[in-house]
């Protein structure tokens, strides 16, 4: 009967702001969260982080890195493969890190050596909360000429 | 309430005031967060303190003479290529001012070129600008500045 009446009361009702201004919160929560969880800004920090600690590195260095949370990204998106996660070019002086389908970062160290026997050894340590962790291994060598036996 | 009719109209039109501001807030978050993770994970400054750290000490367990100077990258350990692509080095001896030093014989290493970008200050919030660290230290009684810097960022490419 009175159907202006009707939607006035509608917009007027403190229940709809409470509607709009959740469903605001609920969209800027997903936005955000679907940043975070994305794997280029994981790869770039994953890619960076490893090549500090290669240009830091002496030779016979053995390295043992808590991936736990690069692998779980990956898997998220669809990774075919944790092989794939990690990849270093020696030849190139070049690390890579592959967290989502189709794209890599990679990120160039300029220390001198070459990364060998790179593994990544599922549940292989432990965290602070006593849990499983994925744990990505590599060692550092002289760099090899081309032809030349990795030892 | 046919009565008062201007009345309910104003009410109603709080609506649009109320989903104006959400708008506005939610535009600002959004651009927010994409300025944020678009710039990446700045690691340039780090880069240059490993690279510096690594040129000091090479410096301090050389005996520095023309020898070493002709083969820094074998006895740094360092991988020319990519030095010569992303890094920028500068040695300098018994230099009052190795940034703007023009004589050749004070300069014992230089790779790159722009070193005056390293201490612009304005050139910190540019990211086309190199982010750089500069050391001092003495050996064997003579003065050395070294001058590291890195202009790399990562490379997102298919694979």
């Amino acid at each position: 009967m009175n159907k202006r009446a009707e939607i006035g009361d509608v917009l007027q009702d403190p229940v709809v702001y409470l509607i709009l201004i959740v469903i605001f919160f609920v969209g800027m929560l997903y936005y955000v969260l679907q940043y975070n969880g994305s794997g280029a800004v994981w790869e770039d920090y994953y890619a960076k982080e490893i090549v500090k600690m290669i240009d830091f590195a002496k030779v016979g260095d053995e390295f043992n890195v808590d991936v736990h949370k690069a692998t779980e990204i990956a898997k998220s998106n669809s990774v075919a493969s944790f092989s794939e996660i990690f990849q270093v070019d020696n030849k190139n002086n070049e690390l890579c890190v592959k967290l989502s389908r189709g794209r890599k970062t990679c990120y160039s160290y300029f220390n001198n050596v070459d990364v060998v026997d790179l593994n990544l050894k599922l549940a292989a340590g432990k965290n602070e909360k006593n849990q499983d962790v994925n744990i990505l291994s590599f060692r550092i060598i002289n760099k090899q000429k081309e032809g030349e036996n990795v030892k | 309430m046919l009565n008062n009719r201007r009345g309910d109209l104003g009410d109603i039109t709080m609506i649009f005031v109320y989903l104006f501001f959400i708008v506005i807030i939610g535009v600002g978050i959004f651009a927010g967060i994409y300025l944020f993770f678009i710039q990446g994970y700045e690691f340039r400054e780090a880069e240059s303190d490993v690279l510096n750290y690594k040129v000091s000490h090479c410096i301090l367990d050389n005996n520095i003479d023309s020898k070493f100077i002709g083969d820094f990258y074998n006895k740094c350990a360092l991988e020319k290529g990519v030095v010569e692509k992303y890094n920028l080095i500068r040695v300098c001896k018994n230099s009052d001012d190795c940034v703007n030093e023009r004589d050749e014989k004070a300069v014992l290493i230089g790779q790159g070129s722009k070193f005056q970008a390293c201490r612009f200050e304005g050139g910190r919030k540019n990211d086309a600008f190199p982010r750089c660290v500069i050391k001092n230290f003495v050996k064997d009684g003579q003065s050395y500045e070294v001058i590291t810097g890195s202009t790399q960022n990562s490379r997102r490419s298919l694979g």
